[in-house]
């Protein structure tokens, strides 16, 4: 893997190795179980028995170019990662990251007021807090003694 | 090579002295420029108090100490990714400028400018007409 790693750097490249990764730092195990690693953003969401979090990595988005369309039981979140800019006699040596438009929607785990939802991205992680509708919630009945 | 595989790969080296951490090999874009290198490093949940980088012996190491983001009172419905450190290592040529390396922070990704020292800057010679 690191003999083909060079052989593709020097055919971008058209030059000696400058920089290379190393091979400890390229190799390693694929995770299991975590089949859509690969979606942009990529998600978690915790719940209790009132309120959502949905946490989102978006590495590289400006906030301020994140939508957010929530619905009753949904969330989708779109935007757009920067172009890359490169400029004449420029080349990348790797590219990685992902670019472009993105768009992802999810199910909620239960219906949630969508007057209630706050939203903050700090360090390229996005975190939403929504509230579980009242009329979801579920109900205790105290049964009387007849 | 399968590049969008690298991302939050788990390193075959072990973590730091933390309990229960992941650490992961970043995503980066490396761009050569007429003056440099620029690297763009995914390192979503570290802000800059967080990162250290590090150049000895030509072997730039990069790492992002994340934010911890617990979700006190609440239970995971779904996951797609878990919260880790992240470590990566760049042998680098001596034509950098090691003194002159810059680093910043913004929305998660840390931008690295590596600059070529000067005598290794490509050099326009003008040919005169005789």
């Amino acid at each position: 893997m690191y003999s083909l790693e060079r052989h593709l750097f020097n055919q971008l490249s058209g030059l000696n190795s400058l920089i290379n990764g190393l091979p400890g730092g390229t190799t390693f195990a694929a995770p299991e179980g975590r089949s859509r690693r690969d979606e942009f953003p990529r998600l978690n969401i915790w719940k209790n028995d009132n309120a959502v979090v949905l946490t989102a990595e978006v590495p590289g988005v400006d906030p301020a170019d994140i939508d957010l369309n929530i619905t009753s039981d949904k969330i989708g979140i779109s935007g757009e990662l920067p172009s890359r800019n490169r400029a004449e006699g420029e080349a990348y040596q790797r590219l990685e990251r992902s670019s472009g438009k993105f768009q992802r929607q999810v199910d909620l785990p239960f219906r949630i007021d969508t007057e209630k939802v706050s939203a903050e991205c700090r360090n390229g992680v996005l975190k939403v807090r929504l509230q579980r509708a009242e009329a979801d919630k579920p109900r205790k009945i105290a049964v009387k003694a007849a | 090579m399968n590049t969008a595989a690298l991302h939050k790969n788990e390193s075959t080296k072990p973590a730091p002295a933390t309990v229960n951490q992941y650490t992961f090999t970043p995503r980066v874009d490396i761009r050569e420029t007429e003056n440099g290198y620029n690297l763009e490093v995914e390192m979503p949940g570290v802000d800059k108090d967080g990162i250290d980088v590090n150049l000895e012996d030509g072997v730039l190491t990069i790492l992002g100490r994340v934010q911890p983001d617990n979700q006190d009172g609440f239970e995971k419905a779904y996951a797609e990714y878990e919260v880790g450190n992240y470590e990566r290592q760049f042998q680098i040529s001596e034509i950098i400028d090691e003194e002159q390396i810059e680093a910043s922070v913004k929305n998660g990704i840390l931008t690295l400018e590596l600059p070529k020292h000067a005598a290794a800057k490509p050099k326009r010679i003008e040919v005169k007409v005789g």
